[in-house]
Parts: C-alpha cells; sequence; structure tokens
C-alpha cells in the first residue's frame, strides 16, 4: 500500500491529504483574524476620544458620524474577533470582518490619494504621526488586503475544526 | 415498497428530527452565551465608559478663543496648536515663539495658541499631556501663560517617560512667579476635562499632529510657516515679522 502510493509520480487530483489540510487553512484563518480584531479592538477601547480622533483625522465622515463611529468600531472590532475565534456563526462574522477591511482599504487608499499625511489609527492612536514620521500606506493596505483574503477564504468555507459552529451541527 | 424498507425510511426520519431538534438546542446555547457575553462586556465597558468620562467641563477664568489663549490682536490670525510632551513643538517654539510675540506686540498679527493632548500614550499612563495643558490653563487664569508655555518646553521630558509630576509642574510655575492658586489649580487638575474637550474640537478643525499651524483658518505645512507668515502680514499692509528683515 505505501509502497504502491510511494511509486505513483503524480499525486491524484484530489490528494485525501491536501483535502484534510483544508479546514485547518480556515482555522488558521480564524485565528490570525481574531488575533488581530481583538487586538485592534483592546487598544482603542481604554481611549475611545483617540479614537474618535483617528476617523476624524481620515476628514470622510462627518462629526456626529466620526463619533459614532470612533466609539462603535473598538467594541464591533472585539466581537467580530470573539466570534471568529470561537468559531460562532463563522460565516455572518466573516462577512463584517471583510465589510471593514474593504472599509479601511478604502479610508487608507483615500488619505493617501489625498496626499494626507496621517497615522491609520488601526491599532489605537489619535491618527496623529509623530514628527519625522511617514505614513506607510502601502503596507497597511497590503495588511487589510491579506485580512481580507483571509476574512474571504472563511466566507467561502466557514465550515472548520475546533469551532462552536461545528459542535452545534453535532460533527 | 417492503415492510423493512419502510421501517429503514422511518427509522431515517425520525433521526433526521432527532438531529434537527439537536441543531436546535445547540443553537439556542450558543445565541445565549453569545449574547450573555455581549450583555454583560457591554454593562462593564459601560461602567468603564461612565468611570472615565470626565464628567465635568470646568471653563477658564481667563478669556479664551476656541479652547486657545490670545496674545495681540492684529489683523492676521496665528492658530497655534501644541502638545507640551512633543518635540517638534519645542522645536517650534524655539524657532518662532521669539518672532511671533514680536509680531503680536508690534500688532501685526493675533497669536491664538491652543494647548492639546494627543500625546498621553507616550507618558506611561500619567497622561502628562493632558496635565501640563491644564496647568497651562492654571497659568492662563494668572496672565502668564505665555510665560509658563515657554517655562514648560524648556523643561520638556523625554517621550515615553512618565514626564513631570504635578509638583515638578508647579515648581516650574513658580519659576515664573505663579503662586498658590496655581499649585492649587495644578494639583487639582481643574481643567484636565477641558483640555481633552479642546483636543477633541482641534481635531475636528482639522489637527492630525503637533504642532499644527493655521494662518487667517488655512493650515500651513511647518516647512512653509516663514514664507507663509511673511507674505500674510504683508498682505495685510504691515511690515515683516522677521526682525533682521525690518532693521535696514
Amino acid at each position: 500500500m505505501v509502497m504502491t502510493e510511494n511509486v505513483g509520480s503524480t499525486p491524484p487530483v484530489d490528494d485525501p491529504g491536501w483535502r484534510r489540510a483544508l479546514p485547518w487553512l480556515g482555522v488558521a484563518c480564524r485565528l490570525v483574524l481574531a488575533g488581530v480584531w481583538i487586538t485592534a479592538g483592546a487598544l482603542k477601547l481604554p481611549d475611545l476620544t483617540e479614537s474618535v480622533r483617528a476617523v476624524q483625522a481620515y476628514k470622510l465622515l462627518p462629526t456626529g458620524l466620526a463619533s459614532v463611529v470612533g466609539y462603535g468600531l473598538p467594541p464591533l472590532e472585539i466581537a467580530v474577533g470573539l466570534l471568529l475565534l470561537a468559531g460562532l456563526f463563522t460565516r455572518y462574522a466573516a462577512v463584517v470582518s471583510g465589510l471593514l477591511q474593504v472599509a479601511f482599504i478604502i479610508g487608507i487608499s483615500s488619505a493617501w490619494a489625498r496626499g494626507m499625511s496621517i497615522d491609520c489609527g488601526c491599532f489605537g492612536n489619535g491618527g496623529e504621526l509623530a514628527a519625522g514620521q511617514s505614513p506607510n500606506y502601502f503596507w497597511e493596505i497590503l495588511r487589510d488586503v491579506g485580512l481580507l483574503l483571509a476574512s474571504a477564504i472563511l466566507v467561502l468555507r466557514p465550515r472548520t475544526p475546533l469551532s462552536v459552529d461545528r459542535w452545534i451541527r453535532g460533527a | 415498497m417492503g415492510k423493512a424498507q419502510r421501517q429503514r425510511q422511518a427509522a431515517q426520519v425520525v433521526r433526521e428530527q432527532l438531529a434537527a431538534e439537536q441543531r436546535r438546542k445547540r443553537t439556542l446555547i450558543a445565541v445565549g452565551v453569545a449574547v450573555a457575553v455581549l450583555v454583560v462586556g457591554g454593562a462593564i465597558g459601560y461602567g468603564i465608559y461612565q468611570g472615565n468620562k470626565e464628567s465635568k467641563v470646568t471653563e477658564p477664568i481667563a478669556a479664551t478663543v476656541n479652547y486657545g489663549f490670545q496674545t495681540g490682536n492684529g489683523p492676521v490670525t496665528v492658530d497655534l496648536y501644541v502638545d507640551f510632551m512633543c518635540p517638534a513643538c519645542k522645536a517650534f517654539e524655539q524657532t518662532y515663539e521669539q518672532q511671533l510675540q514680536q509680531a503680536a506686540q508690534a500688532g501685526q498679527i493675533t497669536l491664538i495658541k491652543h494647548p492639546v493632548a494627543i500625546l498621553n500614550r507616550m507618558s506611561q499612563g500619567t497622561d502628562y499631556s493632558t496635565r501640563a495643558g491644564a496647568s497651562s490653563v492654571c497659568a492662563a487664569n494668572d496672565g502668564k501663560f505665555t510665560e509658563f508655555s515657554t517655562a514648560l518646553f524648556a523643561a520638556q521630558p523625554q517621550e515615553n517617560t512618565s514626564g513631570l509630576t504635578n509638583g515638578e509642574l508647579t515648581d516650574i510655575g513658580k519659576g515664573v512667579g505663579l503662586g498658590d492658586t496655581f499649585a492649587n489649580c495644578t494639583n487639582a487638575q481643574t481643567y484636565a476635562a477641558w483640555i481633552d474637550k479642546g483636543t477633541e474640537k482641534a481635531s475636528e478643525d482639522g489637527l492630525s499632529g503637533t504642532p499644527y499651524v493655521k494662518i487667517n483658518g488655512e493650515s500651513v505645512e511647518l516647512k512653509d510657516f516663514a514664507t507663509a507668515l511673511d507674505a500674510a502680514i504683508g498682505a495685510a499692509g504691515g511690515a515683516s515679522a522677521d526682525p533682521s528683515a525690518s532693521t535696514s
């Protein structure tokens, strides 16, 4: 058995080993996203006025709406992070996660396009850059695109091992 | 259809119903736990928020303009936003303060200096930016905002240290002739909430880093500041603000 497998030069298309690894890719996506969301939310929570300033720094939203987003975003980030960590309602949490990343990518791109000099405020910080510090728009967008991909994978394949969703289905 | 087959089908239906029932139950449990976490977390968060929220903003006794303090009364308005923890603000102060004060005294500009607190994360949890700003309001009440803020920049602590204590701020105040009222005001941090409110307002007005400068309401890049100031004073019909240029 083992020998015949070793003899074959090309593995079959649906290699069971590769297939078995796929769900664990989903677990990895969940854990990475959960880590990022919980960290981002937790760093913003202690100073919500700073979070509001970070939103205002983009100069995209009217003052009232910027306050709502500034106050609301950190709890939402933590909630999405916890759901992904537990693997509960994975698909819905991943949809929200992806939409947030899209919003962030739009925000950062627009700040970049307008030639603004701000900190993205992604992990706390009121959007102000320290003296002599230049913006990191490219890497911030690249990171958010990566996180968007991880979210998309979970939207398409939300069923992952070690999840509450799986326990609910009784598997 | 044989009897055995019907029995198998019936058993299959029962199994599916039981599985569906279990899924419903478990979904309810999961939703229940999630909602409970949300409610408890929300309650704790709201409690912390209420505890942290400065309940009352005390208005300074000194006259203020849009959360700033005014010097001079010239045709050109210069708004300067500074955080006492910010090294670039110190550099700006050392480069331009004398020139700005002279221009204000010569009636060329109205200088409005706004103490803001955007670098509280740089003082290891002691909120030095807010404390120093609040202390500067105490100094303003006694008519010594300019002197005190210059002295504060001269004694500026390093970023990522705990900053100066309220006692040290009081000593700096004494150095520029401030007394017990100032000391009490600094120790009580009477104007901390006012500084935070002013910082919010500054952010709404376009601040996204310090020092932030506006000339006649238009934000100006720091590297262009000297030129822009001269141009604005010139346009307003005054002589150049640069003393070396007006000695001829």
